[in-house]
C-alpha cells in the first residue's frame, strides 16, 4: 500500500459531503439553479445497474439490509477499512460477549442499550433499501413540547413544510391517495394530488382490516390506512411498476421503488455537479469567518491514498446522524476547540431511532391471509399516532408486514427448517403428541408448511424516542480515543439509553399488539413476550421496564446528533439548517431533527433539504432589481430555469400609476382594478406583475409570489397600467419605483 | 455421476420433499438445477455417506413413503439421516445446510448454492407466493388470492385450509 501525500485541492460554488438522499437532493437543487457543486462521496460510485448488487442479495445467507451492499474489505477489522459502517453482523457482535467485539464493531457500542440500526456508505446512501415509506410528520410532531411538555419543539411548523412536502411527494414519485392520509391535522393544499394513486392493500391488509376496522381500543377508532409509498404504481416517470418483489428492503430489483440515485442522475444531467467517489471527508478547517475548506482522502481498491482540499463558497454535510457528527467532532482547531459546528455542545447529542416493537401472529386454520406477496408493507395503523397519552408516553405507528415472520423469525428458513428437523425454533411445531415436535416428509411437509406460512402476520411499533432531558441527551455519538478505522480517522462511540416515557410506548405497543392479534383477529401470538436480560452485556437490545422484559429492533431511522431549533445554546443548526458558528456551513439530513415523531423519516429529510438548497441557493444567487413605474417591462437579469422553485418579493419602495390616487405598494390600488390593454387586466391597478420571457402570459406578483415553474427565460417586471396609452398618458405620468428580490424558495 | 445416479437422487429428493420428480426435473429445464444439487449433496455430506444413502434408497424405491421415510429419515446413521434432511432443505429453501463435520465444512454451516437456486427454491411456492426480490407477477397481484396450493407445488392443501 502506498500513500501519496499530494495536496489536490477542489473547488467548486458549493461542497456537499455525501451522496445519499440529503446530499443528491441538495446537488441538483444546486446545479438546476446554476451552481457548480462537487459532492464527496466515502463509498464506491453508483453501479451502471443493480445487477451485481442483486446477485449478492440472492446469495447471501444472511439477507441483512447491506447485504447487496457490503463494506469494501469487510474480511478486515474496521481498524483497517477505508469507509467502514455498522452492518447486521456488526450489531450481533456488539451485543455479544465476543471479547474482541470493539475491535470487531465499527461503532463502538457503551450500552446499557444498543444503538441497533445501521446505514450504509455508498453512492446513493442507505436511500438504496428505504422501504419506500414516504409518511408525513403530524402537527403535533412539530410542538411536543408546547403541546404535551415533552421533548423539544421545531424551529418550524407543519404549516412551513407543507409545500417542500408537497415538492419531496413530487421528486420521489409518491404513490397516494389524500382522502386516506388527511387525519390527526394533516392537511393538504387545495386540490393536491400524489404523483401516482394508492398502492392497493395486500391481502394481510385486508384480513387485518376486516379484524379491526372501526373498532375501539382506549378511546381511539382503528382503522387500516394505506401507507404512501416512494413506489411507482404508474410507470409515467419511466421506471417500472412495483412488481411485489417483497424485497423493498435490502433491494427493489427492478427500481419500481424510488431511491436517491434516480435524483442524483438528474443532478449530474444539470452538468453543472461532480462526485468524487471512495473520496471520505476528514476534516472540516473553519477561521472565525466561516469554513475555509474540507479536507479529504481519497482511496482506491489498491489501497492508494490521496489527500486533497475542497473548497467552496458554502459547504453542505449530509452524511446522516453519525457519519455528520464523526465529522464535525474529529474536525477540532484553534476555532473549534470543541469541533466544527460545536459551540452549543449539542453535536452527537440526542441520537434517535424509531425502536421497534415487534409482534406476530398465526391466523386459526382456514384463515390464510397469505403474505410473502407484495411490496414489503402496504398499510399501517395510524390513529394512534397521536393523542393526549403523548404528555406521558410515546406514541407509535403500527406498520403491517406483508414479508410473514421474515423479519421477526427468519422465516421460511426458520419454519421450514423446524419440521424437517422435528424442532421448534419457530414456535409453530408443537402440534404433535403431547405438543411435541415433529418431523415431518412427502406430502405431508408441504401441507403443514403451506398451513403455517400462509397464516403468519407482523405487525412492528414504530415508537417515538423522547429524551427525558433533551438538552443533556443520553444517547450520543461521540469521538473515540482509543479507535480508528483503515485511515486513522476516530470511529464513532455510541451511548444509547431509552427513557421511561419511550419505555412506557412500548409497555401500550405490547398491550395494542396482544389486544389485536389475540382479540380481535382471533390468532396466535407468538411474540417472545419474555426475552432474556444478560445484566454481564455493555449493550443490548433487552431491557426492563414494569417487571416486564421487552426486545427491541431497530428501524435504521437515524436521527438527531446536529438538531435544528430557535436557540444556538442548545441546538448546532438553525431553521434554515444553517450552522449557528459557521455562516457558510449548512448541515442536512435526518440529524436535523428535534424530535423523532413516528413517520418514517426519508419524506421529511427531503423537505427539509429542498428548504435548505433554497436557502444556500439564494445566499449566492438571490438578485434585487429596481422597478420603475414609468416604465414598461423591465428584464431583471433572473433566468428562469422552469424547474427551480423561484420567488419575487418586493423588499420596499411605493409607486403610482396614477399620482391622482396616490402611491401604492407592490399590491396595486385596492380600488382599482385594471382594464383591458393594461399590463394584467382584472388585477389591482398599480400592481407589480412579471412575465417570464417577452412572450410570456402575465401574472400578478403583488407583494410576493412564486415564478411560474415550466416556463423558460428571463423574469421581467412591470407595473399594472395602461401600457400603450389607450385610456390617457399611459406609464408617462407614472411616478417612483419598486424594490424586489428574486430569490430561491417558496410562498 | 451416472444418469441412473442422478435420477435416483431427483427421485429420493421428491420422495423426501413431496415434490414430484417431473417438477423438480422438468423435462425441458433450461436452468438445470439437479445435477448442481447432486454434486452439492455429494460434496457436503461426502462421497461415501452420499453413496450409502442413494445405495439405501435404491432396493426400497416404490415403497410406501412411510418405509422410506423411515428408513432413511430415521436410519441409525446419523450421516444419513442428517444428510437427507439437508438434501430436503436443499431444495425446499436453495441453501446447503452442512449437517456435520465434512472436510473444511462445519456443522450448520449455511451457503446459498446460486442465485438460481434461490429464485427456484419451494418453499416459496409452498407459501403460494415468490421468493423475497424475485416475483414474476404483476403489480397489484397482492391484493387477490393466489393460485392454489396444487397449481404451485401440485399437491392439494391440506382440507379446510384455503377459503
Amino acid at each position: 500500500m502506498s500513500t501519496l501525500h499530494t495536496q489536490s485541492i477542489e473547488t467548486a460554488d458549493v461542497i456537499v459531503v455525501g451522496a445519499g438522499m440529503a446530499g443528491s437532493v441538495m446537488a441538483y437543487q444546486l446545479g438546476l439553479a446554476g451552481l457548480k457543486v462537487l459532492v464527496l462521496e466515502s463509498g464506491p460510485a453508483i453501479p451502471p445497474n443493480r445487477s451485481e448488487y442483486l446477485e449478492r442479495f440472492y446469495t447471501a445467507v444472511l439477507k441483512a439490509p447491506e447485504s447487496p451492499y457490503p463494506p469494501e474489505q469487510s474480511e478486515q477489522t474496521p481498524a483497517k477499512q477505508f469507509a467502514p459502517r455498522a452492518t447486521i453482523q456488526d450489531l450481533i457482535t456488539a451485543g455479544s460477549h465476543d471479547k474482541d467485539k470493539v475491535q470487531k464493531s465499527y461503532l463502538v457500542q457503551n450500552g446499557p442499550r444498543l444503538f441497533a440500526s445501521t446505514y450504509e456508505r455508498v453512492g446513493g446512501g442507505t436511500m438504496w433499501h428505504w422501504m419506500g415509506t414516504a409518511l408525513r410528520l403530524l402537527p403535533n410532531d412539530f410542538r411536543m413540547q408546547s403541546k404535551y411538555k415533552v421533548g423539544v419543539d421545531w424551529p418550524i411548523s407543519y404549516d412551513d413544510l407543507q409545500t417542500a412536502y408537497c415538492r419531496a411527494e413530487e421528486e420521489m414519485g409518491v404513490s397516494a391517495d389524500v382522502t386516506s392520509q388527511t387525519y390527526l391535522g394533516v392537511t393538504f393544499p387545495q386540490g393536491y394530488q400524489y404523483s401516482m394513486h394508492g398502492i392497493p392493500p395486500s391481502l394481510v391488509d385486508q384480513g387485518v382490516g376486516k379484524a379491526i376496522n372501526d373498532k375501539q381500543y382506549q378511546g381511539f377508532t382503528l382503522n387500516v390506512r394505506q401507507t404512501p409509498a416512494g413506489r411507482n404504481s404508474q410507470n409515467d416517470n419511466g421506471r417500472r411498476v412495483c412488481a411485489g418483489n417483497t424485497s423493498c428492503t435490502p433491494i427493489c430489483p427492478i427500481q419500481a421503488k424510488y431511491d436517491a440515485t434516480v435524483t442524483m442522475a438528474k443532478a449530474l444531467d444539470t452538468g453543472n455537479v461532480r462526485i468524487l467517489y471512495q473520496c471520505v471527508a476528514s476534516k472540516v478547517q473553519v477561521d472565525a469567518n466561516g469554513v475555509t475548506g474540507i479536507d479529504f482522502i481519497q482511496y482506491q481498491n489498491n489501497g492508494t491514498q490521496q489527500n486533497g482540499t475542497a473548497q467552496g463558497k458554502r459547504y453542505v454535510i449530509a452524511a446522516h446522524a453519525i457519519e455528520t457528527p464523526k465529522l464535525l467532532l474529529n474536525s477540532i482547531g484553534p476555532h473549534s476547540p470543541k469541533g466544527v459546528a460545536n459551540s452549543s455542545g449539542q453535536v452527537g447529542k440526542s441520537l434517535a431511532d424509531h425502536p421497534v416493537y415487534l409482534a406476530w401472529g398465526l391466523m386459526p386454520e382456514g384463515k390464510p391471509l397469505f403474505p410473502f406477496r407484495g411490496p414489503l408493507s402496504t398499510s399501517g395503523i395510524e390513529d394512534m399516532r397521536d393523542g393526549a397519552f403523548r404528555s406521558t408516553r410515546a406514541a407509535w405507528r403500527i406498520e403491517i408486514g406483508n414479508e410473514g415472520w421474515n423479519w421477526s423469525a427468519n422465516d421460511p428458513y426458520t419454519t421450514v427448517c423446524d419440521f424437517i428437523d422435528g424442532d421448534n425454533n419457530g414456535g409453530t411445531n408443537n402440534g404433535g403428541a403431547d405438543h411435541k415436535s415433529e418431523a415431518l416428509s412427502g406430502v405431508a411437509l408441504v401441507q403443514k408448511l403451506n398451513s403455517v406460512l400462509t397464516r403468519q402476520f407482523r405487525l412492528a411499533f414504530l415508537i417515538e424516542q423522547v429524551e427525558k432531558e433533551p438538552d443533556e441527551a443520553l444517547c450520543r455519538v461521540e469521538s473515540s480515543k482509543h479507535f480508528t478505522d483503515g485511515l486513522g480517522l476516530p470511529r464513532p462511540e455510541i451511548a444509547y439509553e431509552l427513557s421511561d416515557y419511550t419505555k412506557e410506548g412500548f409497555k401500550q405497543a405490547r398491550l395494542a399488539a396482544t389486544h389485536i392479534i389475540t382479540k380481535l383477529m382471533g390468532a396466535t401470538e407468538l411474540t417472545n413476550l419474555n426475552p432474556t436480560l444478560d445484566p454481564t452485556l455493555v449493550a443490548q437490545t433487552v431491557f426492563n421496564y414494569d417487571h416486564q422484559n421487552y426486545a427491541f429492533y431497530g428501524a435504521g431511522h437515524l436521527m438527531g446528533t446536529y438538531r435544528m431549533g430557535s436557540d444556538r445554546n442548545k441546538s448546532v443548526v438553525d431553521k434554515d439548517q444553517r450552522s449557528w458558528d459557521h455562516p457558510n456551513l449548512f448541515l442536512v439530513g435526518d440529524g436535523v431533527f428535534p424530535s423523532t415523531g413516528t413517520a418514517n423519516p426519508t419524506l421529511t429529510i427531503t423537505a427539509l433539504t429542498f428548504q435548505a438548497a433554497d436557502v444556500v441557493a439564494s445566499d449566492l444567487l438571490k438578485r434585487t432589481v429596481q422597478v420603475q413605474a414609468r416604465d414598461p417591462w423591465q428584464g431583471t437579469g433572473v433566468q428562469v430555469n422552469g424547474q427551480s422553485w423561484q420567488l419575487a418579493v418586493c423588499t420596499g419602495g411605493q409607486w403610482t400609476a396614477n399620482p391622482g390616487t396616490g402611491m401604492v405598494g407592490a399590491a396595486g390600488h385596492p380600488g382599482l382594478t385594471a382594464k383591458p390593454g393594461y399590463t394584467l387586466p382584472g388585477q389591482p391597478e398599480g400592481a407589480l406583475i412579471g412575465r417570464i420571457g417577452t412572450s410570456g402570459v402575465p401574472f400578478l406578483v403583488g407583494n410576493q409570489a412564486q415564478l411560474p415553474r415550466g416556463q423558460q427565460g428571463e423574469l421581467q417586471l412591470c407595473i399594472n397600467d395602461d401600457l400603450a396609452g389607450r385610456y390617457g398618458a399611459g406609464l408617462s405620468d407614472n411616478q417612483g419605483s419598486l424594490s424586489v428580490e428574486v430569490r430561491f424558495g417558496t410562498v | 455421476m451416472s444418469d441412473s445416479n442422478l435420477q435416483n437422487f431427483i427421485d429420493l429428493s421428491a420422495e423426501l420433499t413431496g415434490l414430484s420428480a417431473k417438477l423438480l426435473a422438468p423435462a425441458v429445464d433450461p436452468i438445470n438445477l439437479p445435477p448442481v444439487f447432486f454434486d452439492t449433496a455429494k460434496q457436503g455430506m461426502g462421497t461415501e455417506a452420499f453413496s450409502k444413502l442413494l445405495n439405501l434408497y435404491v432396493p426400497i424405491k416404490g415403497q410406501l413413503h412411510k418405509q422410506i421415510a423411515s428408513a432413511l429419515l430415521g436410519s441409525s446413521d446419523p450421516q444419513i439421516a442428517k444428510g437427507a434432511r439437508s438434501i430436503m432443505k436443499l431444495w425446499l429453501l436453495g441453501s446447503w445446510y452442512q449437517p456435520y463435520d465434512q472436510g473444511a465444512a462445519h456443522t450448520g454451516d449455511i451457503r446459498v448454492v446460486s442465485d438460481q437456486a434461490y429464485k427456484e427454491s419451494w418453499a416459496w411456492k409452498i407459501a403460494q407466493s415468490h421468493p423475497m426480490g424475485y416475483s414474476e407477477y404483476h403489480f397489484g397481484y397482492w391484493a387477490e388470492q393466489p393460485p392454489t396450493l396444487k397449481q404451485f407445488t401440485g399437491v392439494d392443501a391440506k382440507e379446510g385450509q384455503q377459503p
